[in-house]
């Protein structure tokens, strides 16, 4: 079933993480407006519909991204106002870190108009493929790198830590210069020596994007992490301490009570 | 072939992706990629895959913004 505004993610994988259902939404809806990022996974939206329009002009160099997600959400939720049946494409899942799709729904919604967000397969998923990691082994938590910064979030090390955008811990700009992260990542390296010691070993991971591509995993102790290069998609995975679980011996009595 | 449609081929093409993973050398030759590109692609690095494309833009793939004024 179409919608007004219909939401959906590429996946990370050019072509080979698109779903049956996301290229049957591409093809059928009246705009398809994109933000997508290589050339291959644009070739491929444009290959089933030859009219998308891509909102990569959106993007000003220094400009704040929020004012450049507004700008995204507005396209679409413009389009859908002119009565035309509408797909936004994300790069990834497009209900995993995406700002502007979740805007765009709700402008829609206000409008009477009906969306959706259509699942995809996300960085997250690649990552516990790609590091074997289950989280539900050990637990697992998610910030993103500036809001863990930020807030002050406290961590449970027994179970495993993903932080996500560690190359644009501070930076609310788009800033494509591949600019120095050596302070921020030293500022990150401080806060999760709170947590963990230094020799603890963390990984820096990127998920592969195109067919033959390897996905970067590179391990290194957590005391060394601010000399390493990263982009805005690089993500440091923190495996749990080993030993740091204790069962709760009450809770496990009561549990056991509780199944008699 | 030029690499870009090589590549998307490989990405929704079950039967050349078999042949690719079995004979990557030979299933390049034969779609006519030339020697240095098939270099760059069977190094599974990023930089250099997406060279042949004009250049990926990581950057835009950061979408979401913690606004470090206004955190609310």
């Amino acid at each position: 079933m179409l919608y007004d505004l219909n939401i959906v993610g590429t996946g990370i994988k050019a072509g080979s993480h698109l779903t049956a259902e996301v290229r049957t939404i591409i093809a059928a809806c009246d705009v398809v407006l994109y933000v997508v990022t290589d050339p291959l996974i644009e070739s491929i939206v444009l290959e089933i519909c030859p009219s998308a329009r891509s909102l990569r002009y959106l993007y000003v160099e220094g400009q704040n991204r929020r004012e450049i997600y507004d700008a995204i959400s507005a396209q679409m939720v413009q389009a859908v106002a002119l009565g035309q049946r509408t797909c936004g494409v994300f790069y990834g899942h497009p209900g995993v870190f995406v700002n502007p799709a979740f805007s765009a729904i709700r402008a829609v919604r206000e409008l009477g108009r009906s969306a959706r967000l259509f699942p995809a397969i996300s960085a997250e998923d690649c990552l516990f493929a790609d590091l074997e990691v289950d989280p539900g082994a050990s637990g697992c938590q998610s910030y993103e790198a500036t809001d863990f910064l930020l807030f002050g979030r406290s961590v449970e090390v027994g179970a495993a830590l993903i932080l996500w955008q560690v190359g644009a811990i501070g930076d609310p700009t788009h800033d494509s210069s591949g600019r120095d992260t050596s302070r921020q990542l030293a500022l990150l390296r401080d806060y999760l020596r709170n947590f963990y010691p230094a020799h603890h070993r963390v990984v820096f991971y990127e998920a592969a994007i195109f067919p033959p591509e390897k996905p970067r995993i590179e391990w290194l102790n957590l005391n060394d992490i601010s000399g390493v290069n990263c982009t805005g998609l690089t993500t440091l995975f923190v495996p749990p301490l080993v030993g740091a679980r204790v069962p709760d011996m009450d809770m496990l009595r009561r549990l056991r009570a509780s199944m008699e | 072939m030029k690499v870009i449609d090589f590549l998307r081929d490989l990405s929704s093409d079950s039967n050349l992706l078999i042949a690719y993973v079995t004979d990557p050398v030979g299933t390049m030759d034969r779609a006519g990629i030339g020697k240095d590109d098939q270099i760059a692609i069977l190094s599974g690095e990023r930089d250099r895959i997406s060279a042949l494309l004009g250049g990926a833009t990581a950057d835009i793939k950061i979408m979401i913004c913690i606004n470090l004024t206004d955190p609310a």
